[in-house]
């Protein structure tokens, strides 16, 4: 049997490489926003402890916010960007804590999943129960 | 007894004790928790939970309620048809919604309005006590918005993976104007080849 040349398997070589990369690039996402400032609403506190808890799973966050909805309960928002090569899958719940520190019991407090391309970024979202609830607690658990 | 039957017994034997061993005995776990069964074709109990969440947290953040002319705003149940293949009580999606508002303050359910009252009992009584002081009976249960809805579903496959939509919609009226106060949408999709066990 014929030994493949040496031209032959650098061209084989070269085209299962690129076909990896292309693979690779599948499933990825590039993204890009128009805002450059951050945030008003933005906690840097928050994002740093929020990093803590996301850097387990290789997920980071870019920023956490909070504000009043129209309604009149707060909204906090996290972002979540996965840097990883690969697809990130998990689930996270928000509580949320009276002024005194107290867990406010809710039926809205729920496990939900996420799951973020890689390159890609998603936006947690919460409302808290009520007008008065005004801190929150975040739980965030590998799903894959 | 040669050695081969020997062996073969001996094999059995540790086959029966160690799929003994793996056999996964009852236990409780958190409602609706990561480790809940998922199940591709059926609503499981974390679907109906995301659900309500997510229509409790559209329904506060726009302040709907606020602007009842009665405070807390009162709410009549009415129809929430479920269109889906999957057998289970829309009432577990609407107690959820209920007992955070109601238990809350921030809304009332009149269960003594119209020709399905919840209460039969309650409107009973209501009748009776209208009719012995001479009134309708019906201003202290006049309702400020209606709650309707619809729960449908959408499958799809390829090859062997199956995939279901479940999609949960409410809207709330305003009786007083007959018009749509609010709306709100909630999907969830699932995919896979069977059921699973966690997130």
């Amino acid at each position: 049997m014929d030994r493949p040349r040496p031209g032959r398997r650098i061209r084989s070589l070269a085209g299962g490489l690129m076909l990896t990369a292309l693979l690779a690039g599948c499933g990825s996402v590039n993204t890009v926003s128009t805002r450059t400032a951050p945030a008003e609403d933005s906690l840097d506190d928050v994002t740093v402890q929020v990093n803590d808890v996301l850097s387990d799973i290789f997920l980071h966050s870019t920023d956490v916010r909070m504000f009043r909805t129209r309604g009149g309960p707060f909204e906090a928002q996290v972002d979540v960007v996965n840097d990883d090569i690969r697809q990130r899958r998990f689930a996270y719940r928000f509580n949320w804590l009276s002024p005194e520190g107290n867990v406010v019991p809710t039926q809205m407090s729920v496990w939900k999943t996420s799951s973020v391309p890689s390159g890609g970024s998603t936006t947690l979202r919460a409302i808290a129960p009520n007008d008065t609830a005004s801190d929150f607690r975040l739980e965030i658990r590998r799903a894959d | 007894m040669n050695n081969t039957m020997k062996m073969c017994l001996g094999t059995f034997i540790t086959a029966t004790l160690l799929l003994g061993a793996c056999a996964q005995k009852a236990r409780y776990i958190e409602t609706g928790g990561t480790e809940s069964v998922v199940s591709v074709g059926e609503v499981d109990i974390q679907d109906i939970q995301m659900a309500a969440s997510g229509m409790l947290e559209s329904l506060l953040e726009t302040g709907i309620l606020k602007q009842a002319p009665h405070q807390p705003a009162r709410l009549v149940m009415d129809r929430i048809v479920n269109d889906t293949s999957s057998r289970f009580d829309v009432g577990d999606l609407l107690y959820r919604m209920r007992e955070q508002l109601v238990n809350s303050g921030q809304a009332e359910v009149v269960t003594t309005w119209g020709a399905n009252a919840e209460s039969k009992e309650a409107q009973g009584i209501a009748r009776r006590e209208a009719f012995l002081s001479g009134t309708t009976g019906q201003e202290s249960a006049e309702p400020d918005f209606t709650l309707t809805g619809k729960i449908t579903q959408l499958k799809r496959s390829a090859g062997n993976v199956r995939q279901t939509t479940y999609t949960f919609r409410l809207t709330l009226t305003n009786v007083n104007t007959g018009r749509e106060a609010w709306t709100k949408t909630v999907d969830m999709t699932k995919q896979g080849t069977k059921s699973g066990v966690g997130f």
